[in-house]
């Protein structure tokens, strides 16, 4: 049957219905807008996967990669140096997961917070149902949080609030300015392109994001995405992403981890917001337990930073892609403007714009 | 009989030297549906287990499968009788794969390219656990003389052991001690399994070689023919990027810390001491680092960022030694384009296929071994070593983290026993005092300890190791923006990938890049001033 309605990402039930046509409008319009390449030529094999119908062969493709910052890795060894840099800031947690870190008067940690939702979906929600967003705040990051917190002047929502703005005050959504639903959904369009130089099909996946543009070479995310969407265009398919379009937190490795009193440490991994499969929060913390996270070892290591769990998470988007072998297009050159995402969009007022102006 | 397309995968029961005698594994018949025991190096010949050997083993090969009888003979049949067992199957899987010919497209040119394709299977019981059950096999599933290895978690003992199937039955190879003592040291599966723990050369990112979020292994380096394509355990598999932190990581820690309670007894002697700072002074064995930049662009790169650990043991300076890391050297993109152009870097299969260039990402060289710095980590968290200690052991020599003689020749004043405790202050006096009164030469390694040792204790310590390793990175730094310095670099890097090809942990042809110069540069070594000569 034939997708008719974008669903929330995690298929989060916030919305009225009216929010949720609206959202379902907004999707479908990114989709709409990045039918077209940055040289102009038509995005063949990406499409806007509302009211059509998937032939037999349609197949869904997770791709994962790891929550841990690519270039904190690099520039990090392991251990304390780049766990505390990656700690240090949500801008340098580039792989659409943030974290927060919440620590006891010992400074023990207690409770670690990860978060994949994005910018759009709560500056769609927070504008036009700030209530709903307040109690949200009030819920999952502190039951202290105000309404002047969050909105500013003329009631607008504060993405960056003081509850939203670090790795200890809490992590509501995505901030960093990378993390977004846009940029998925550009990443994915773009790389349904097929390229070529010098007469090759590049395949590679640095030299693929290198000649399209479609994403940050530098995080172990963009990249990869951009290569697996791309070898389902490569095998002729049409491709788009999997509904509810959204970026997710796939997995918790703890092996290598030990308890204080032997309980298995994935226990204390929970999801606060979204299912299993479509995570777009989750929560690490003991409880029914008399210890701490802070007193569970990876590896001999007491958790000390955020960043230690963050190693062990894996992430995921997931793209469908049908006519497989059957599409025409043909490899395109690298565009000399490569463009790449769209900039930095007012979400709030996309999304209350009437229909037409969308679609 | 070896398998044909991994003709180094079998134990090497006979040597490659057709002069070194007649198979001693083939010289007995093994008796199906029997557990053999053969420790090359221990046992002359394979040899039946009796029953109470058998017993004795509580690995969930042993347990789940060899105990009951049941004696899978390929792959596929191995994982169907665990999948069999339910629960007690170690039911949660993942496979990975790797091959250091991964990224070479099959085409009908390059279809007799030896690829190496390889799986790794693990087991675990629940989501959370360890993976207790590794089993390691060629993409031929059903053949039954396919290499199949296979090593399980001996909780009650603290040890992995290791399996082979071998002409229709299986063979008890050893456990992690065995890899650790003569005369099974380096022998069977222990050419790899250096140290008695998991083995994943290519350890960190980019994880060069392997099925990871780096670089997929596509189907497009298959026969259009090959079955594996539609196997789960090719559909499924996960990128290398998990295997590191859910598997081998922990695998090696899992060993290095049931080895410590092992050897340190309840007054706190540690036993076997050489064996542990042999990992702190020499080099074992080694992992496999490249930098992250695909080797199609480097050209094109204005600066290509390199392995810090090529450099410098930072994965213990600023590890367990608590130094500050400083920036990683990089190299003009152009500049290093044209060394390995100079040096003509080139891939070979010894099977006839040759392409000029490197392994598919770039700079891919030896550095010290995650098993070796599990043994730091854990001789200091035992306060075994102090962390004073350690800094002046490993400062001698730095310039060459690897393969160092000088530091090597300072294990022979190691005690056979030391009190651990008390921050490590017993080997501190006693090593310590050791090297001291063995510095009679001026420029020897000892007296290069010594001249870290004396004043360790001041306060300004720290700091004037901090400037040591700047200096010299700076002065790498120099070298590599000179005239010579991407080719100096790139002998350098031929040198110890020599090196590698010299240790039976290399494997298969296509590994690392060769270059005329190989042999000539494996004596180079690293001055203070990062000369390289």
């Amino acid at each position: 049957m034939a997708l008719t309605e974008f669903s929330p990402p995690g298929n989060l039930d916030d919305f009225s219905a009216e929010q949720r046509a609206a959202w379902n409008r907004f999707i479908g319009g990114a989709f709409d807008d990045r039918m077209t390449d940055v040289d102009g030529g038509k995005r063949e094999q990406f499409f806007n996967p509302i009211g059509v119908e998937l032939d037999a062969d349609a197949a869904e493709k997770d791709v994962t990669w790891s929550a841990f910052p690519k270039q904190i890795a690099l520039r990090f060894p392991a251990g304390p140096a780049r766990w505390r840099a990656a700690d240090r800031s949500r801008d340098v947690q580039d792989e659409y997961c943030e974290w927060s870190v919440e620590r006891d008067a010992r400074g023990v940690v207690k409770r670690v917070t990860f978060t994949c939702e994005g910018p759009e979906y709560w500056g769609f929600l927070a504008n036009t149902s700030p209530d709903v967003a307040l109690a949200l705040y009030r819920q999952h990051v502190s039951p202290t949080v105000t309404n002047s917190d969050l909105f500013g002047p003329g009631g607008r929502y504060i993405e960056r609030n003081r509850w939203n703005n670090s790795t200890t005050t809490g992590a509501m959504h995505l901030i960093q300015p990378n993390n977004t639903l846009l940029a998925e959904i550009e990443l994915a369009a773009a790389a349904t392109v097929v390229r070529e130089r010098d007469g090759q099909v590049i395949t590679t996946e640095q030299e693929l994001i290198t000649c399209s543009g479609f994403g940050e070479p530098s995080r172990h995310s963009d990249p990869h995405i951009g290569g697996e969407v791309n070898a389902l265009a490569r095998a002729k398919a049409d491709v788009t992403l999997q509904d509810p379009v959204g970026l997710y937190l796939d997995a918790l490795s703890t092996a290598g981890w030990e308890t204080p009193d032997g309980a298995d440490p994935h226990d204390f991994w929970r999801v606060t917001r979204g299912a299993e499969g479509t995570t777009v929060r989750a929560v690490y913390e003991v409880t029914g337990h008399d210890y701490a996270v802070g007193d569970i070892t990876i590896l001999g290591q007491p958790i000390r930073f955020g960043g230690q769990i963050a190693e062990h998470i894996t992430m995921r988007l997931t793209g469908l892609a049908h006519h497989i072998g059957r599409s025409t297009a043909t490899p395109r050159p690298c565009p000399a403007d490569r463009g790449g995402a769209p900039g930095p969009m007012d979400v709030a007022q996309i999304l209350t714009a009437p229909p037409a102006g969308r679609r | 009989m070896a398998d044909p397309a991994f003709p180094t995968r079998q134990y090497p029961y006979r040597a490659p030297d057709p002069t070194a005698g007649p198979d001693p594994a083939a010289a007995v018949a093994l008796t199906p549906g029997t557990v053999h025991r053969f420790v090359l190096g221990v046992d002359p010949v394979p040899r039946p287990l009796t029953a109470d050997e058998l017993d004795a083993l509580n690995d969930p090969v042993a347990t789940a499968l060899l105990r009951r009888g049941v004696f899978p003979q390929t792959a596929r049949e191995l994982l169907a009788a665990l999948d069999a067992l339910g629960a007690q199957g170690l039911p949660v899987q993942e496979s990975y794969v790797v091959g250091d010919g991964g990224q070479i497209p099959w085409t009908p040119e390059t279809a007799g390219v030896a690829r190496q394709l390889r799986v790794v299977v693990s087991r675990r019981a629940t989501l959370g656990a360890q993976p207790d059950l590794l089993m390691s096999t060629s993409t031929a599933l059903d053949a039954p003389t396919a290499f199949l290895q296979v090593l399980g978690w001996d909780a009650a003992a603290g040890v992995f052991r290791y399996y082979e199937r071998r002409d229709g039955t299986w063979i008890v190879a050893g456990t992690s001690w065995d890899a650790l003592r003569e005369p099974s040291r380096g022998r069977g599966p222990f050419d790899s399994h250096v140290n008695g723990a998991l083995v994943m050369k290519e350890l960190k990112l980019p994880w060069s070689h392997w099925h990871s979020q780096s670089a997929s292994i596509t189907p497009a380096v298959l026969a259009p023919d090959d079955p594996i394509r539609t196997e789960p355990i090719w559909t499924e598999r996960t990128g290398a990027e998990n295997f590191e932190v859910a598997v081998a990581q922990p695998g090696v820690f899992r060993w290095t810390r049931s080895r410590f309670d092992q050897v340190i007894g309840a007054d706190g002697t540690v036993t076997a001491l050489p064996e542990l700072l042999r990992q702190v002074l020499t080099t074992t064995t080694v992992n496999l680092v490249s930098s992250v930049a695909e080797s199609t662009t480097v050209a094109r790169l204005d600066r290509l960022e390199l392995p810090m650990t090529f450099f410098l043991d930072v994965d213990a300076f600023a590890g367990p030694l608590g130094m500050t890391p400083p920036a990683a050297p990089t190299v003009a993109g152009p500049a290093y384009d044209a060394a390995r152009t100079q040096l003509e870097l080139h891939l070979d299969d010894g099977a006839g296929f040759r392409r000029p260039g490197e392994t598919f990402f770039a700079f891919l060289v030896p550095e010290r071994a995650l098993e070796d710095q599990m043994v730091l980590d854990e001789l200091i968290t035992r306060e075994v070593l102090s962390v004073r200690l350690a800094t002046c052991l490993l400062l001698v020599d730095l310039a060459n983290p690897v393969w160092s003689d000088r530091r090597a020749a300072l294990l022979a004043h190691v005690p056979a026993t030391v009190a651990a405790g008390n921050d490590g202050a017993a080997l501190d006096e006693l090593l310590g005092t050791a090297i001291e009164a063995a510095a009679t030469t001026p420029d020897g390694p000892e007296a290069e300890f010594v001249q870290w040792w004396t004043g360790s204790e001041e306060p300004g310590f720290a700091l004037r190791v901090q400037a040591r390793l700047t200096e010299f990175l700076d002065a790498w730094q120099r070298r590599l923006d000179g005239p010579d310095g991407a080719v100096d670099l790139l002998r350098l890097a031929q040198g110890r990938r020599r090196r590698f090809r010299d240790s039976q942990l290399a494997e298969f042809a296509l590994t690392v890049p060769r270059s005329p110069v190989d042999d000539a540069a494996r004596a180079l070594r690293v001055g203070p001033d990062a000369s390289v000569s």
